[in-house]
């Protein structure tokens, strides 16, 4: 009888507490939506500044009607100079430093060596583009280095796989890829 | 509570079987059923609702005019039914709604959508109303488009939607509402078989019940029909083997019984043929005795007294075993009981008025074996001379009894009564009892009376032959009072 | 003294019964069986015959009719009680009277008596012969004739009819009778009454089943008459 009871009051309160709908949890479903960006690759300069909450934003710029894609370190020198007017008011910013700097880029095809570090990754491996700034990069926060090696890598590589090895006037960090 | 009777526990047990049968399959039914609406809602909102946004072509940054169309549009679009649909991207809210932001997303929500680029949802319930809250963040590929590059990167574009769930609600509640009317009525008519069930697990009971009954009023040859296996046929089984035994050992009882009575009939029958050609001669014995020296004399005497004790006592045997055998006859005529009580008196000459006062009322007539009321009045008056102090009272009277109820009849009926008291010592309670046993002796260093010791037994079974009772008590002012109540019919009294 | 003839089986009854009798001055012949018995009647010609019921070979039953069928000669049976059934056929079949045994010599003699004392003359200026209908009762000569023709009867059935008959119309309750008649106790076997009236009816009614001579009054008894 005793048994009889609760398997009673179990499917009892079985019954009410699984009336009507309840919150859940928060569920994952599928993947983001996936959408074309105008203008299209080979007609924007992808720059990555840095939203209000922290997190990169990409900014793709027009190219000047006719104009090919600029070589990366015009592209990063626009990275440098600050978002526009437009890109402000949605609250976009830049962590990198203010000041006028001086880029040079090595893209990694013309380079035959790497940093000691990577002397022994195996033949045929992608190499590291090298990016020599006058600013300072090794105190730099993760954000800014983020904002550097991203646009770097995209300015590259359409796929933004290459590895970028930064040098600025404090010295240099490791190869890194945008991730 | 105490829930007693069989039935009624067979059937709530039934009934709760049923109810939790029902309930928990109701329930499961109802979850699975729930979960599956829901599903169905929230995916087909969020894959809907990403679909939407991928139609979208997007500036980086977008400008508020823009993300204000794109709004609008994906609200417009609104499928399966319409939602409120919000944008954020660095700074900037808007909303298809009045508000830039929503109260009902959640900041675990927003959490998600920043965290992974993984479409989420969740269902919010907020005053009691349920919302569906979906957050489809934005990517776009880096590569050319149309050239098959795989990486994408966030745009930092985030969409949320919300929609309130009150079809599914309905819906849901409407699922309990049938679950509740289906099973009502599902639980009213699972009473029918549970009465059912409860009858044929009952019937052996019931059978039972019966047999038992029946063999309480000694019909030993009571047995219950036994079908197929389990429990009850099991007591079944044991009733019918019990009954049978019982009925062996009742039977050889019986039979002990009438061998002991066909045995006391048998030896009263031999003895009475000696005792016939013994009887015939006493007279002559008594007469010679006289002339014989005194000691031959006092043993021929001797002889011939206790000859015609034993005739007696033999007599006695041979009506009590014809009472045994049910073989006594009544040979009732209609006479006036106080004329036949008289007669009887006067024929033992029982009729010092020192001795014996009558209270005689003449005019009831009664149908009577005046043989056999003869012997009861003889009996009872003399143990009453007998035991008792004169002077005895024989009264008579016709009397309105409440009937006894074994004898189905009921009612009221006419009854006569006789009484005869005495003024003696009484009869002791402990004796009382047993007054009308045979060869009951009182005191058991009691000496032989001139009764048989069957005197009345016989005066007993000489009343129940008539349907009447006789009864002995003890007298207001001591004194032994015997009762005989013999029925009368109305018809009878004619005084 | 009357002579008395006794067919009994067991011989110390027979032995009791005719020594006890004899004692008493009665002329006693014995037989053990109902032939035996029913050759020493006409030899012996006793006034009285005392019949056991229970006998081997020929019963007393049989006895008593063949007897009855030439004789009126007085018969008391003897018996044991109980045996009731047998009491009834033996009356039936003619029987005056029944003893039960085992009983004393001074009983036996009595009902011996009873049985063979005449119903006492009432006396007075009767005529000897009274009419009654067709019957014609002779009170002196102690016949009976119906329509001019002797009717055989026991000697209870005569002492029985001239019982009733000395009193017509007036009722006799069955104690009464058997006081009477067969000088019985007020107590006595009230079939002796009716299987004697039976007896009666058979040889005097015109039709026995709706009786003239002997009427029955329910609940009452028997009256002689009234005759219309």
């Amino acid at each position: 009888m005793r048994s009889v009871r609760s398997l009673a009051l179990e499917s009892a309160s079985l019954l009410l507490a699984g009336c009507g709908i309840q919150a859940s949890e928060v569920v994952e479903a599928g993947g983001p939506a996936v959408v074309p960006v105008a203008p299209d690759q080979l007609e924007r300069m992808l720059l990555f500044f840095v939203g209000p909450d922290g997190r990169p934003i990409p900014v793709a710029r027009p190219l000047d009607w006719g104009d090919s894609p600029p070589p990366t370190a015009k592209t990063l020198a626009a990275l440098l100079a600050d978002p526009t007017e437009e890109e402000r008011a949605a609250g976009i910013t830049t962590r990198l430093p203010a000041g006028p700097k001086q880029v040079e880029v090595v893209p990694a095809a013309r380079e035959d060596s790497v940093v000691g570090q990577e002397a022994g990754r195996p033949a045929g491996a992608p190499e590291a583009v090298r990016v020599t700034t006058t600013s300072r990069c090794r105190s730099l926060d993760a954000a800014p280095l983020r904002q550097l090696v991203c646009t770097t890598a995209h300015a590259e590589d359409p796929e933004g796989l290459v590895k970028v090895a930064l040098t600025g006037s404090d010295g240099s960090l490791l190869a890194a890829g945008c991730a | 509570m105490l829930i007693s009777g069989l039935r009624t526990r067979l059937v709530l047990a039934f009934l709760l079987v049923a109810a939790v049968g029902c309930g928990t399959t109701a329930a499961l039914t109802y979850r699975e059923a729930r979960n599956a609406i829901l599903e169905q809602a929230q995916d087909t909102a969020v894959s809907s609702f990403r679909d939407q946004i991928q139609e979208l072509h997007l500036n980086l940054p977008p400008n508020n005019e823009q993300m204000q169309g794109m709004v609008r549009g994906l609200a417009r679009q609104g499928k399966p039914r319409n939602w409120w649909v919000y944008v954020e991207y660095g700074s900037v809210r808007i909303s298809s709604g009045t508000n830039p932001t929503s109260t009902v997303i959640t900041p675990e929500l927003r959490r998600q959508a920043r965290g992974t680029p993984h479409g989420s949802f969740q269902r919010v319930v907020k005053n009691g109303e349920p919302y569906l809250t979906v957050v489809v963040p934005v990517v776009f590929k880096t590569a050319q488009t149309g050239t098959g590059g795989q990486t994408v990167r966030p745009t930092g574009l985030t969409f949320y939607a919300v929609m309130q769930l009150t079809d599914e609600q309905a819906n849901i509640d409407a699922m309990v509402v049938a679950a509740r009317d289906g099973a009502l009525p599902a639980l009213a008519i699972a009473l029918v078989p549970a009465l059912l069930a409860a009858r044929s697990v009952l019937r052996p009971v019931r059978d039972l019940r019966q047999a038992a009954r029946s063999l309480g009023r000694g019909r030993l040859d009571t047995r219950i029909p036994v079908k197929g296996g389990g429990e009850l046929s099991e007591l079944a089984r044991t009733f019918n083997e019990s009954t049978a035994a019982l009925e062996r050992s009742v039977d050889e009882l019986q039979r002990a019984e009438a061998r002991a009575r066909r045995f006391a009939s048998d030896v009263s029958h031999e003895l009475r043929t000696p005792l016939a050609g013994m009887l015939a001669v006493t007279e002559l014995l008594d007469e010679d005795a006289a002339g014989l020296d005194p000691d031959t004399a006092a043993a021929v005497r001797l002889i011939s007294n206790e000859t015609g004790k034993l005739a007696v006592l033999v007599e006695d045997l041979m009506e009590i075993s014809r009472f045994d055998a049910r073989a006594a006859e009544l040979n009732t005529d209609e006479v006036d009981a106080a004329e036949t009580i008289r007669r009887t008196l006067q024929s033992r000459h029982w009729t010092d008025p020192a001795e014996i006062v009558l209270d005689l009322p003449d005019g009831i007539r009664a149908r009577l074996d005046p043989r056999r009321f003869d012997v009861v009045i003889a009996n009872l008056v003399g143990n009453a001379l007998r035991h008792g102090r004169p002077p005895v009272t024989v009264g008579l009277r016709a009397e309105s009894l409440a009937q006894d109820p074994a004898d189905g009849a009921g009612g009221v009926a006419l009854w006569l009564v006789t009484e005869v008291a005495d003024r003696g010592p009484g009869i002791p309670p402990d004796v009382l009892p047993h007054v009308f046993d045979r060869f009951y002796k009182a005191d058991q260093a009691r000496t032989r009376s001139a009764g048989s010791g069957l005197g009345l037994a016989i005066t007993l079974e000489n009343v129940r032959l008539h349907g009447g009772t006789v009864r002995a008590a003890n007298g207001p002012d001591g004194g032994a009072v015997f009762a005989v109540e013999i029925p009368l019919t109305a018809s009878e009294v004619t005084a | 003294m009357p002579r008395v003839l006794l067919i009994e089986d067991d011989p110390s009854v027979r032995e009791g019964v005719e020594l006890g009798l004899r004692r008493r001055g009665h002329d006693v012949r014995t037989a053990a069986t109902g032939e035996d018995g029913l050759a020493a009647l006409a030899e012996f010609r006793p006034d009285l015959l005392l019949l056991d019921l229970m006998l081997p070979g020929m019963n007393g039953v049989q006895v008593c009719r063949r007897v009855r069928e030439s004789s009126q000669l007085p018969i008391i049976m003897l018996t044991a009680r109980g045996d009731d059934f047998d009491v009834v056929i033996g009356l039936e079949a003619g029987a005056d009277d029944y003893i039960v045994k085992p009983a004393r010599t001074e009983v036996i003699e009595a009902r011996i008596r009873a049985v063979l004392r005449r119903i006492e003359d009432p006396g007075g200026a009767r005529p000897a012969v009274e009419f009654h209908g067709e019957l014609a009762v002779d009170r002196a000569g102690l016949t009976v004739a119906k329509n001019g023709e002797h009717l055989a009867l026991a000697p209870s059935e005569l002492k029985l009819l001239l019982h009733l008959c000395a009193s017509p119309e007036q009722v006799f309750s069955r104690q009464q009778l058997l006081e009477h008649v067969w000088e019985h106790s007020y107590h006595g076997d009230a079939r002796l009454v009716d299987a004697c009236v039976r007896r009666l009816r058979n040889k005097i009614e015109d039709i026995p089943g709706s009786p003239r001579y002997i009427q029955t009054l329910r609940g009452f008894g028997y009256r002689f008459g009234p005759l219309c």
